[in-house]
């Protein structure tokens, strides 16, 4: 019989704790390091932001580290009863909830038809739209400012909302179509047997099943038209019609440098809402652009 | 029913038989689906496309043409004298900070991937600089990187002990102004890190496994298994950043006033881009619509070779599967 | 058979295009235009009861929305039943204005000056021309043009002989602004007397020996403090010292004759101020900061209360707070300096456009005629902003009853802005040897005017910041200027 009785193969149990031990404190270094690293990283990336915060509340022509000689709230009372952003912002409001709710509806519209049904010159078609996703937008603004300019429609939310009608961004469109294909045909099946027509398909069955893209879709609507600078810069001309990317650019240009601090606090105030959007919004976002992403 | 009986009642029904109408009406109905985005691809698109073509062989200012020839071409590859300086910062620009942004984005995601407690939080800081709209990054950085004594990267080096005469020049001078905006451009690597994050979610981990358990270091693993298996996707994102980063018009934000020259322009034409270029003669006043056209469809055409590389040499297939 | 359809629906597609494209849609012709696009009637004896409303466009900048103010309140008063809407633009005026004309959207009248004018003149049927009003006001002897400046009148036409298509508002002369206080301090510190230095009519070799007194003093010895704000880049500030040098842009036959000696010099005299720390490189963001209170000299053409206004907003929180009744402790300004062999003084002009569309344009007529009265130019400078009439009678700044741009600002040498560019002399006549007009471009074309004179500001600019030769810039210079002139 066997008198040495020994845990974890030959090795004596003394021996097993010291390297259980060194062990440990390798994690242990090893994290403390990783934490490091991430909060060496996020500091740098988070620092202009900071300064950008730290600025709004600031008067002018102070460096940073007189904060506490300088601090005020005038910039921010400046921000809101000055019209020069508030009502760019009204329009920037007005056009962005249009977009959020028309692109997610024509885009699902179009891409059923590509997804689901069968109509010859379907592949072309698809081909073709995928295609304009080349086209840079400098082509696209010069002829459209004159179109717009002939109609009438300058200085209007309608240049940025009518394209949006017709349907959404290829991009968008494409989306769709990826994953209303990689949804199981059954339930689609049992309607269309039941009598429902096409329209009846895409709004009841097929539709509530995309709401993940639905959403996807929405917010990223949401951040491409609250941000969007060149296309509002162009066919918005007059003063009574920019929208609050356009409002801050031209409070830079030109300008002496004098309320810099004014258009930190406007900077802050228009990152806000796309945070705020994305923090609520994040895991679905990350999942949309698997979706397109990966696929290819 | 006889056979004349039948011919005679298929002539009345004309061309549309029965058949006939059941195939215009299922034609019809994924027609109808898509006929927005047909209008809107027609409209919005390639009229505009077919536009500029034509202008681009004009004189068009707007209000008439009277001229057509190849002049403007002449113009913008023998007479203008920035366009070359600004081919050259737009393809610099595009092909440096996409493939720096996709490789400081994999040490990013690498980062972000430590199984650590709270990573997700740390994850979100990561991509939050990459929602702060343009515009506010564009004067917040030309804050944070300004040329004189009160730049805030100056003011910390100062108070560091920098000496006070000297001053890092950021965007204000020629030679440091693409460098400047390239070093911008870090902060919104959380974009690819996103990428690189999905794409490691891809792979699965037991090929991880496999190959530590056969001894594979670190190295090894990352140039045999995970560059190899997110190479469509990396690819796929590249191509299309370059294309994206070809038409930035970032320095119109940061150099809004036109120190010397144009706006967008920069110092000495130092961040002069082609987009930029098109805003300017278009619409700086003299409505040159058809040398702008021209422009376009320069970059046009080079997007549009980039793209059939796409096409050519890779696996992806464009169209997707059939039905 | 559907591809032959989508085939034919492509090539109509395309056909389409083209010919919207090429025709647009057809512009519905206004029958009051001629083929000009100006109005085919020229009233100008009107019923002052008249309904109407008169679209007027500001600038957003400075005051310039509290002079359209007060002159559209004296306007009320004689046509008591037009409304005048005041609506602003930002961005350069010729690019706000194009906008505004393409949105269809046009004001009546819009602020603007001389070169955006130029630009905008290119465009067939937007400005409108005053000529013909002018001359029907002439003859009926309700007009005289003799009673303005000729030089600024000639800053409002095409070609600066031509058509009439801004009305100058005020005589807008290069001066050189000065911080006494910031003198006074050197004075105190070194004990030499620098302020009895600064006079009307002082030449560059003054000028450079009081820079020099007062870089002995510790305040200009720091880094980053500079005593000049030159505006280099700008045309009234170089021109003048080009032509004072003798440099010729383009000889008679439009040739490019600018590559010369006394261009050299001329240049040279630009980076001698960079060179020796009177004024910053114009490249490195860097500014003597005048409107901040910490330059000494600034060349511009702003208006005196202006310049007190901003200072006083600079020193507010400060002990060296002042108000305006005590402006003359802190503020003065003297003429520009001059080359003492042939002295030359650069203008500006700004001014008001109208529209040849307008569907009042006699009313437009009236409004900038009556800005070019007594009542008119007096109320500029009741807004606050006292410019130099453009009226020559109005000269004399000390007669502050009727001529208001005087009034409260007596301590100050508003002589300046006069100073043998439009004074009255003993004899009854107005003498203005000193004024030069930038017009070098004009044998090219008023259509290029912008784009040369941004060739001939980088130009300087950049010599003066050192770092490129003579040849080079003169070759960016040619390049540029072959560039501008060779585009369609």
């Amino acid at each position: 019989m066997e008198q040495n009785i020994t845990l974890a193969g030959n090795i004596p149990v003394a021996a097993n704790e010291d390297k259980m031990r060194s062990a440990r404190r390798k994690r242990i270094i090893l994290k403390i390091v990783q934490y490091a690293v991430l909060s060496l990283i996020t500091v740098f990336l988070i620092f202009p932001f900071v300064v950008m915060i730290i600025r709004s509340f600031m008067r002018d022509g102070y460096s940073l580290a007189e904060f506490s000689a300088a601090s005020t709230l005038k910039n921010w009372k400046d921000l809101f009863s000055d019209g020069a952003y508030m009502t760019p912002l009204l329009k920037t409001v007005i056009i962005v909830v249009v977009n959020v709710v028309i692109m997610p509806f024509a885009s699902s519209l179009c891409a059923y038809s590509f997804a689901r049904t069968k109509w010859k010159g379907k592949e072309l078609t698809f081909a073709l739209m995928l295609a304009t996703m080349m086209i840079p937008a400098s082509i696209v603004q010069l002829p459209l400012y004159v179109l717009f300019s002939k109609l009438g429609w300058l200085n209007s939310v309608l240049p940025l909302t009518v394209p949006n009608l017709f349907g959404g961004g290829a991009i968008n469109i494409f989306l769709f179509r990826q994953y209303i294909r990689s949804l199981p045909k059954e339930l689609e099946e049992a309607a269309k047997i039941d009598g429902a027509s096409a329209f009846t398909r895409y709004a009841r069955v097929t539709l509530p099943l995309c709401k993940p893209i639905l959403i996807f879709v929405a917010v990223n609507a949401f951040t491409a038209n609250w941000s969007d600078f060149m296309s509002p810069l162009i066919y918005m001309t007059s003063e009574d019609s920019y929208t609050l990317a356009v409002a801050i650019y031209q409070n830079t240009v030109g300008v002496r440098a004098s309320a810099i601090n004014v258009r930190m606090a406007a900077g802050v105030f228009m990152s806000v809402p796309p945070a705020i959007i994305f923090l609520l919004f994040q895991k679905n976002l990350i999942d949309g652009l698997t979706v397109g992403a990966v696929k290819g | 029913m006889s056979v004349i009986v039948q011919n005679e009642q298929n002539e009345k029904k004309g061309f549309l038989t029965p058949r006939r109408r059941r195939a215009l009406k299922g034609w019809l109905t994924g027609f109808l689906f898509a006929l927005p985005v047909i209008l809107g691809i027609l409209i919005f698109s390639y009229y505009p496309a077919i536009q500029t073509f034509f202008w681009s062989f004009t004189d068009f200012n707007g209000l008439e043409i009277t001229e057509w020839s190849f002049y403007q071409y002449e113009y913008m590859f023998t007479i203008d004298p920035d366009i070359w300086r600004i081919f050259g910062n737009t393809l610099l620009y595009a092909f440096v900070s996409v493939p720096l942004g996709l490789v400081l984005g994999y040490f990013l995601a690498l980062a972000a991937n430590f199984k650590v407690k709270g990573v997700p939080v740390y994850r979100l800081l990561f991509y939050l600089p990459v929602i702060i709209p343009g515009i506010v990054s564009g004067i917040l950085f030309s804050t944070i990187l300004g040329g004189n004594e009160f730049g805030v990267i100056n003011e910390i080096l100062h108070a560091l002990g920098m000496s006070a005469g000297k001053n890092f020049k950021f965007f204000l001078s020629g030679e440091t102004a693409m460098g400047s905006l390239l070093f911008m451009g870090v902060w919104t690597v959380g974009g690819s890190m996103i990428i690189w994050l999905s794409a490691f979610k891809n792979i699965p981990d037991t090929l991880y496994e496999a190959a530590k358990l056969d001894g594979a270091n670190a190295w090894q693993r990352l140039v045999k298994i995970t560059l190899p298996m997110s190479t469509p996707m990396i690819f796929y994102n590249l191509i299309t950043g370059i294309i994206g980063a070809l038409q930035c018009t970032t320095p119109l934000v940061i150099d809004a006033a036109g120190i010397t020259g144009a706006p967008g322009s920069g110092f000495d034409n130092s961040l002069y881009f082609v987009a930029i270029k098109i805003y300017n003669e278009a619409f700086g006043g003299g409505a040159y619509y058809a040398y702008a056209s021209a422009i376009a469809w320069v970059l046009f055409a080079f997007i549009g070779i980039l793209t059939i590389i796409i096409f050519s040499t890779s696996k992806w297939v464009f169209y997707g599967e059939e039905d | 058979m559907l591809k032959k359809l989508s085939m034919l629906g492509v090539c109509a597609l395309m056909a389409a295009s083209m010919l919207l494209g090429l025709t647009g849609c057809e512009e519905v012709k206004n029958p009051n235009l001629d083929e000009n696009g100006q109005p085919n009637q020229i009233v100008t004896d009107i019923d002052y009861d008249v309904t109407a409303t008169l679209k007027v466009a500001y600038k957003s900048e400075n005051s310039e929305k509290a002079i359209v103010q007060s002159l559209a309140d004296g306007f009320k008063k004689i046509f008591k039943n037009v409304t005048v809407e005041l609506i602003a633009y930002n961005d350069g005026t010729a690019n706000a204005i194009t906008k505004l004309y393409n949105a269809k959207t046009m004001p009546d009248i819009f602020m603007s000056d001389s070169f955006s004018m130029l630009t905008l003149s290119a465009k067939k049927g937007l400005l409108l021309d005053f000529t013909r009003y002018i001359e029907q006001e002439i003859e009926a002897g309700t007009f005289a043009l003799t009673d303005y400046y000729d030089a600024y009148m000639k800053l409002g036409q095409i070609g600066f002989d031509g058509a009439q298509c801004m009305i100058p508002r005020s005589a807008d002369r290069v001066v050189c602004h000065i911080n006494k206080m910031l003198i006074r301090e050197v004075e105190q510190e070194t004990g030499k007397d620098i302020l009895s230095k600064i006079h009307n009519g002082w030449t560059w070799e003054e000028f450079y020996e009081v820079c020099d007194l007062l870089k002995e003093g510790s305040t200009f010895k720091k880094s980053g403090r500079f005593l000049l704000d030159g505006e280099i880049k700008w045309e009234a500030v170089w021109n003048p010292v080009f032509k004072s040098y003798g440099v010729e842009y383009f000889d008679k036959d439009g040739n490019v004759a600018i590559d010369s000696e006394a261009t050299k010099q001329a240049l040279d005299h630009f980076k001698y101020w960079v060179s020796q720390g009177y004024c910053a490189s114009p490249t490195s963001g860097q500014s003597a900061d005048f409107e901040y209170g910490k330059g000494v000299f600034y060349f511009n053409s702003m208006a005196a209360s202006q310049e007190i206004k901003t200072l006083i907003e600079a020193y507010k929180d400060t002990n060296n707070a002042f108000t305006v009744e005590n402006a003359s402790d802190v503020y003065d300004v003297v003429t520009m300096p001059v080359k003492a062999d042939k002295p030359l003084i650069g203008a500006g002009a700004a001014g008001y456009c109208g529209y040849a569309g307008s569907e009042n344009p006699e009313l437009v007529w009236q409004f900038l005629k009556f800005m070019l009265t007594k009542d008119g130019q007096n109320a500029i400078a009741d807004s606050g902003v006292n410019y130099v009439p453009v009226r020559k009678d109005m000269a004399d700044y000390t007669d502050s009853e009727n001529n208001h741009w005087g009034k409260g600002y007596e301590k100050i040498n508003l002589q300046a802005f006069v100073y043998k560019s439009g004074e009255l002399l003993e004899d009854g006549t107005y003498n203005d040897d000193w004024n030069c007009n930038t017009d070098y471009f004009n044998v090219k074309g008023s259509k290029y005017a912008v784009d040369l004179n941004a060739g001939v500001s980088t130009f300087v600019t950049s010599y003066a910041a050192g770092s490129k030769t003579y040849e080079t810039v003169l070759t960016t210079l040619k390049k540029t200027w072959d560039a501008a002139l060779r585009k369609r």
